[in-house]
């Protein structure tokens, strides 16, 4: 089937096929791919690790701050309260450090 | 009502049974515990066990994939902004992980739907009007962006023809017959310019800066 429609679905069908190509990539090709990347490779792989064991430690100890805003998200709320995504940024890692979080322009929780 | 599943997670897990016994769930103090058999219960995933298990390879899978797919988001949404709201969501359970799908594809699915969650805010936030009958395809904006990003991929495979053909074929929906068949590539070629493709994103991203 040939797709003649506008630039978005044509692009969700390129991202498929490519994230589809990308998942069923053999583990000896990858592996390969980041041999020859060197030590670009070895960062990048590093900077996953502790994205994820951030986003680990966030669900931990802060998911019910982020539980909150993301909840609020979702329904509008959030533009009320004037919740931007850079507080929402903040959030996150403040519910790391155990602080408490505040809505700009109101109350403090 | 939650499904057994939520229950398990409500409640704590106690098993196995004794003599090593169906694994039971109890809830409740004292003389009212409720105890319920776990057969018909799906295992638990554990998500952070299975984050901490990823290996290197799929560390750059993940990567490569979460790149791709922050390409057209409004708002600067970064790759790492959007997995770590993928990973996130998946480990507070927000998003459930099916059993019988990978991580990765599932994470690579919590990053498309959350995309598309992207653009609703955008416009919820812009005061931005909802796409009519044809949906999300109809936004302007999106498509806007999403031209740019098509070009920008095929931009990265602009010193290699039969990628392009190959691309080019994807982003018309063609499947691999066709695009062999509409193009002149081999069964080899094919295959061959496959695995170009896969290696260029996953390595060529590491020395080529996404914005």
């Amino acid at each position: 089937m040939t797709r003649t429609g506008n630039p978005h679905s044509r692009l969700t069908a390129l991202l498929d096929a490519l994230e589809a190509e990308l998942l069923a990539a053999p583990a000896d090709e990858v592996r390969n791919a980041l041999r020859e990347a060197g030590r670009a490779g070895n960062v990048a792989c590093q900077e996953v690790r502790a994205l994820l064991n951030e986003a680990i430690a966030a669900s931990e100890d802060g998911s019910a701050a982020t539980a909150w805003f993301d909840t609020f998200a979702g329904t509008g709320l959030d533009r009320l309260f004037g919740i931007s995504k850079e507080l929402r940024a903040g959030a996150r890692c403040h519910a790391r450090n155990g602080a408490i979080l505040a809505i700009k322009g109101g109350p403090a929780l | 009502m939650a499904d057994a599943s939520q229950q398990a997670k409500e409640w704590g897990r106690y098993g196995p049974g004794p003599g090593g016994a169906t694994p039971r769930l109890m809830r409740g103090v004292g003389r009212f515990v409720q105890v319920i058999d776990l057969k018909a219960v799906p295992p638990e995933r554990d998500v952070g066990a299975a984050l901490a298990a990823l290996s290197e390879e799929d560390l750059l899978r993940l990567r490569a994939i979460a790149r791709l797919r922050a390409r057209s988001l409004p708002d600067g949404m970064s790759w790492s902004d959007l997995l770590h709201e993928a990973v996130l969501r998946a480990l507070t359970g927000a998003r459930p992980w099916p059993p019988g799908v990978s991580l990765l594809a599932f994470l690579a699915g919590v990053m498309r739907s959350i995309g598309d969650e992207q653009w609703r805010r955008h416009r919820r936030q812009h005061d931005l009007p909802a796409p009519g009958d044809g949906g999300e395809a109809h936004d302007p904006e999106r498509a806007c962006a999403a031209a740019e990003a098509l070009a920008a991929i095929q931009q990265l495979f602009a010193s290699d023809d039969a990628a392009l053909k190959v691309i080019k074929g994807l982003i018309n929906g063609m499947a691999a017959e066709e695009i062999r068949r509409h193009y002149g590539l081999t069964a080899v070629e094919y295959d061959t310019t496959r695995r170009r493709i896969r290696r260029t994103l996953l390595r060529y991203d590491l020395a080529w800066s996404w914005p």
